[in-house]
């Protein structure tokens, strides 16, 4: 009698719900039996078209014919739909599967249960149970679905374009698009040109995170810290101050900065000029796009540092400081053994996530330099072109959809170990109590 | 908790997969129905094959029964449009509804929502995105009235809405191009008789610290730069803009043009990236800037009533070796999308608005002029100085490439400007790298 299990689940392998039925669930057994007929009614009427259209990418391509004077289009194929289709359906296919195999394991369950001698759940004790003890994955399963239509199949579909010719020439419906395989890699790296650009515009988006992540945490925690001093008297009135460039939109004040350091034209360089100093070419030359790029960004984000900061300053508790004023401590030493590493525990997971938010800025430079001033050593990027902006003029632009998506690749991996590795070191993620 | 979270994340994941399992006939149809949605749009697209066709004696195409159209265009044009609509609707009972996505943004969006058949019935775009258009399968051709189209537009709106494969697809709006305004408080028009007239007038009129200045362009763009080369005999393509093997932008004709635009450095002090369409606008309105080189999409904004003086305009004046620069012409046509359920109605309504009758409402309401023939006769338009001199100007004007080819021109030249200009290379050497340029991305495209 100790073999109920092994038949159950065997059953339930060969047919959804068999295991079940023999296990004396009946209604629940034969629902699973009848989604299981569909499920193979499905798949059978699907399969051939899917397989057939994300690995031939479509074979018929548009064309127009003339009927008397009047042309008629024939419709083709459309590789791109082709492909979105074909990839729903693998992962139907492979919900399926899973479902059969979270049904065999059920039905072994369920087996292992009548071994032991003790009773199933009728199908009113199923139902209620559901909502009663796993109410949470009944809820969350809702996000999910959608979590993975928005996020994770879009992501698989740009990964998949990398391996295509799918550019502005290869453009559906007019055209089919083909796998290519690793040629995009291949040229991205490979050709002197892409590579060069690639490692210029690489250097720079690091270089561009860390300054511009480092100067506003920065320059949020010194206003936050001269805002909150003893001495300081309205001190609402300049936290409000101090948020007024966090409250005007930022493209609003991209474009208005765009035009305050015109170098020849703006109001920055003519009042420079009055006081006889000749200002920098702000825009044009490629060291001082960068650092106005960084400095416009330090004035966008500091205010949300600063507000942070402040929250985090009135939370430390008092009698720390007054201990240590007991002891003699200097302000700088209170600062380094007291504020700092209060603020750090509760702001570092922030600080990488704008750090990563930084590698992906795309507001900033668009509308500041637009990626100018021009390098003409790159291949369609200038020189304060960060990866997501290249990436924008490479496939809105110029319609290299495969390598925009190949370097989102690259943007997506390295985002996504940075963070990871981060996340996992900083302390608050670590421990879930207060810091010692 | 002390478990690891992200271990903790995963393990609940899989219960509540477990659970799924649990009740999983109607998940599996919480998933399925997606997929259902997404196959049926080019269902609906492929049920969309009309299937009656004109008797060829009538002079209009029948449009389909039921008929409907939505219309792509700028804002500027929506009143025109809308006006024009509904008299199409009361002459033959067609809806139009206008939905405001400009030329410059009409062919991507077309690409995606066509086949999803959620687009227009017809939009408008610009000449030089037109073989891209094809190539992508979105446009149909001007078949009904091709013969129409040729005999009574310009021939060079109609060679430029005609594709490389010889058919005609587009139903030319207007010629745009760009000439010289200025403003006749500060200029007068024996000034721009020749460019050295220019450079005199400049030289003494300029005022850097005043951000007074004798003339003004918008000194990144291939567009307006262009016509020193090909006036010079320069070209971006060969065989009338259709041979992406030959590039004639680094012949002689071509140096010679941008040595000359070089010179212009004297009485132009400023940086490429600061002579922002922007400011070199506003400088124009202020009354600071004389003249000014700009497009016809001034006309409407350049008259006395808005800038409060008088404005004039002038085609380009020849350069010191005697020869005019000849400015690059865009040309803005409707064309029929081939995701159209109605697309004789399309048809028909691109010939309605096309016509002499509309080409005169289009001009009161928007100051559009449109590319038809004999329409600088008419006394609508004849008055209008700057309408004249654009007339003028349209005799010598080149229309852009628009072989899919050409987006490289745009990317290489757009590094030749600071160059030449700001660090003051070599045009000869600049121009070879440009063109090399060119070539490799001509050949990675591939």
């Amino acid at each position: 009698m100790r073999q109920h299990r092994i038949t159950a689940a065997t059953l339930s392998a060969v047919f959804m719900g068999l295991g079940q039925i023999y296990n004396r669930q009946y209604v629940k057994g034969s629902a699973f039996a009848a989604f299981y007929a569909f499920a193979v009614y499905f798949t059978i009427a699907n399969w051939h078209h899917a397989i057939w259209g994300i690995t031939t990418l479509g074979e018929t391509q548009q064309k127009l014919v003339l009927v008397g004077k009047i042309y008629k289009p024939v419709k083709g194929d459309h590789s791109i739909f082709l492909m979105i289709e074909g990839l729903i359906m693998l992962f139907i296919f492979a919900l399926f599967a899973y479902l059969l195999v979270m049904n065999a394991i059920d039905a072994y369950r369920g087996g292992k249960l009548r071994d032991e001698g003790k009773k199933l759940n009728n199908i009113k004790q199923t139902l209620r149970y559901i909502p009663d003890k796993k109410f949470a994955h009944l809820i969350i399963t809702i996000p999910l679905v959608f979590v993975f239509f928005f996020s994770v199949l879009p992501i698989i579909f740009s990964v998949m374009i990398a391996f295509t010719n799918y550019n502005n020439t290869h453009e559906p419906p007019g055209k089919l698009v083909d796998w290519q395989g690793f040629r995009a890699f291949k040229d991205l790296f490979s050709l002197s040109q892409w590579a060069h650009t690639f490692f210029g515009v690489f250097t720079w988006t690091m270089t561009w995170a860390v300054l511009s992540t480092f100067t506003t945490f920065f320059g949020g925690f010194a206003v936050a810290l001269l805002v909150q001093q003893k001495g300081i008297r309205f001190k609402s009135f300049f936290r409000a101050i101090y948020m007024v460039p966090f409250a005007i939109p930022a493209f609003l004040s991209l474009l208005i900065m765009r035009n305050l350091f015109n170098a020849q034209f703006g109001p920055i360089n003519s009042t420079l000029l009055k006081f006889g100093i000749v200002g920098p070419e702000w825009l044009s030359d490629p060291f001082w796009a960068k650092a106005t790029i960084v400095i416009v960004n330090l004035w966008l984000g500091f205010p949300l540092s600063m507000l942070l900061i402040i929250g985090i300053l009135t939370t430390i508790p008092r009698d720390l400081y007054e201990a240590s004023e007991v002891d003699g401590a200097s302000a700088f030493y209170k600062f380094r053994k007291i504020t700092f590493p209060s603020v750090m525990f509760s702001l570092s997971p922030i600080l990488i996530g704008q750090f990563a938010g930084n590698i992906n800025n795309f507001n900033v430079i668009f509308l500041l330099s637009g990626g100018g001033p021009t390098n003409s050593e790159y291949q369609f990027a200038g020189h304060t072109d960060i990866l997501i902006t290249w990436l924008y003029s490479l496939s809105i632009t110029n319609g290299r959809y495969n390598f925009a998506a190949v370097i989102s690749i690259f943007l997506f991996i390295i985002i996504a170990l940075f963070a990871l590795f981060s996340f996992r070191r900083t302390r608050s993620f670590r421990e879930d109590d207060l810091l010692r | 908790m002390k478990l690891n979270k992200s271990l903790a994340m995963i393990s609940a994941l899989s219960l509540m997969a477990a659970s799924l399992a649990a009740c999983s006939g109607n998940n599996g149809k919480g998933n399925a129905s997606p997929s259902a949605s997404a196959a049926s749009p080019s269902a609906s697209a492929s049920a969309s094959a009309p299937s009656e066709s004109a008797s060829p004696e009538a002079t209009d195409i029948e449009p389909e029964a039921g008929a409907k159209l939505v219309v792509w265009a700028a804002q500027e044009q929506k009143d025109f449009l809308e006006t024009m609509g509904k008299e199409f609707e009361a002459k033959y009972g067609i809806k139009v509804e206008f939905q405001k996505v400009g030329s410059a943004d009409a062919l991507n969006k077309i690409v995606k929502d066509g086949p999803a058949g959620v687009g227009a019935d017809l939009f408008m775009l610009a000449h030089d995105q037109l073989n891209r258009a094809v190539q992508a399968g979105v446009v149909l051709p001007n078949d009904f009235y091709a013969e129409d189209t040729q005999a009574n537009f310009a021939k060079t709106a109609v060679d430029a809405v005609t594709a490389t494969d010889g058919i005609l697809y587009g139903y030319p709006r207007n010629i745009e191009t760009y000439l010289l305004f200025y403003n006749k408080n500060l200029a007068k028009a024996e000034d721009l008789a020749s460019w050295d007239a220019i450079k005199a007038f400049s030289k003494a009129y300029n005022v850097p610290a005043e951000k007074k200045f004798g003339i003004m362009w918008k000194l990144d763009d291939s567009y307006f730069n262009y016509a020193f080369m090909g006036g010079n005999g320069g070209y971006v393509f060969g065989n009338n803009n259709t041979d992406p093997t030959d590039i004639g932008l680094n012949n002689e004709g071509s140096v010679e043009g941008l040595k000359f635009m070089q010179s212009m450095k004297e009485v132009m002090p400023f940086k490429v990236a600061d002579a922002t369409p922007d400011v070199k606008t506003d400088l124009f309105q202020k009354g600071k800037l004389a003249i000014d080189m700009d497009g016809i999409w001034q006309l409407g904004s350049f008259t006395k009533e808005k800038l409060g003086f008088d404005v004039g305009a002038v085609p380009l004046p020849p350069m010191p070796n005697g020869k005019s620069p000849k400015p690059f012409a865009g040309v803005q046509a409707y064309f029929v999308s081939q995701f159209s359920q109605y697309p004789n109605a399309a048809k028909l309504f691109a010939h309605y608005v096309s016509s002499q009758d509309a080409a005169i409402k289009m001009y009161q309401m928007s100051g559009v002029v449109s590319a038809r023939n004999g329409l600088d006769q008419d006394p609508a338009l004849k008055d209008n100085e700057l309408v004249a001199a654009f007339v003028e100007q349209f005799k010598n004007v080149e229309a852009m490439p628009s072989i899919a080819e050409t987006a490289s021109f745009w990317t290489a030249m757009g590094a030749v400007y600071p160059q030449i200009w700001d660090n003051n290379a070599d045009v000869k050497a600049t121009l070879d790298k440009a063109v090399s340029d060119m070539k490799t991305l001509i050949q990675q495209a591939k």
